[in-house]
């Protein structure tokens, strides 16, 4: 078998060799990532430290994502403003900041409405 | 072993060789280029080369360690059910960044089996800066079922991440794969068929 191989590539043309290298890596850009496995679960298995540098890399992605998952509700609050809301009664991030309650077919009040909760009204 | 890769459009040859005591040190020097040092992809493949480093220490202070087809050959005619640790990698002359341009880390179970902990490829082949080389991590792949064919091993496995599963599914041909893989039988001769085929290895 590997005769009949080493004796086809003897006649293959560098076009030919291009083409197949080609055709065999054309999907790498696609699916492979550049590395296979985790450094984090492989260290944590073997107890190996991690540096500090990349550490610090992971932590910094980590805040990044967590922001993101927490601007994700309504896609306009920023966490700066998320700090302060959250401090106001009845403020949650990622309900409509005002609900209109209507008394009556008449509006009397602006207040924040908690799904699934008692809606308190302001007289 | 050898095979071939695309680099720049042109096919150029790489040796598979053992990893030596020395190669740490060379790996240990891997840098990402500056405007791709912030791509995740680019620090894991960082930190793996320091890894490989650590672990490499690790196992040969704890178990048998190869560093070449021989040594390997040999450890296992001593002991049948020897755990035996294998750094693979890639190395060729003309890249300018590293003579190393990529790394597999695996151990030969005790079954004759081989697991492969983690592969890795340059950070600057991982953050696609010139010239674009194409081919080294998959080639490294095959490699390694050129390699277990060779030592008449049956069996490939390791883990898959959320980011290495489509690779897998895709290069072996096996949809759905999640979070572990197996290469074996047909997938294992095909494995073998490519690398001789489609990435022109040979043999030493």
């Amino acid at each position: 078998m590997r005769q009949i191989i080493d004796a086809m590539k003897e006649k293959l043309t560098e076009a030919e060799i291009i083409r197949r290298l080609t055709a065999v890596t054309e999907d790498e850009d696609k699916y492979f990532p550049g590395v296979l496995g985790s450094p984090v679960t492989f260290a944590a298995r073997l107890g190996l430290p991690l540096s500090k540098g990349y550490r610090q890399f992971k932590a910094n992605k980590m805040v990044v994502q967590n922001h993101q998952a927490e601007n994700s509700g309504n896609g306009k609050v920023t966490l700066g403003r998320r700090k302060s809301l959250s401090k106001l009664p009845f403020i949650e991030i990622g309900i409509p900041l005002s609900t209109q309650i209507q008394t009556e077919g008449k509006v009397t009040a602006t207040t924040h409405k908690k799904p699934g909760k008692q809606v308190k009204t302001i007289a | 072993m050898s095979f071939q890769v695309l680099v720049g459009g042109k096919p150029r040859p790489v040796q598979l060789v053992f990893a030596t005591v020395r190669d740490m040190r060379v790996i240990g020097n891997w840098r990402a280029p500056a405007s791709v040092s912030g791509q995740a992809a680019v620090r894991d493949s960082i930190e793996f080369a320091r890894l490989a480093g650590k672990r490499h220490r690790h196992y040969v202070q704890s178990i048998p360690t190869a560093e070449s087809f021989a040594e390997f050959q040999a450890i296992i005619a001593k002991n049948a059910k020897a755990e035996v640790a294998l750094l693979l990698m890639v190395r060729a002359t003309w890249f300018r960044r590293s003579e190393i341009l990529a790394l597999a880390q695996c151990r030969r179970t005790y079954c004759h089996h081989l697991v492969l902990e983690f592969l890795s490829t340059h950070p600057a082949i991982v953050g696609k800066i010139e010239p674009l080389v194409k081919g080294v991590g998959k080639g490294l792949l095959f490699g390694l079922a050129e390699l277990a064919g060779r030592l008449d091993m049956k069996l490939i496995w390791g883990e898959a991440t959320e980011f290495s599963a489509p690779f897998y599914s895709s290069v072996l041909e096996t949809p759905g794969i999640e979070d572990h893989f197996f290469v074996r039988d047909k997938t294992l001769e095909h494995c073998r068929w490519v690398f001789l085929e489609q990435f022109f290895g040979e043999l030493d």
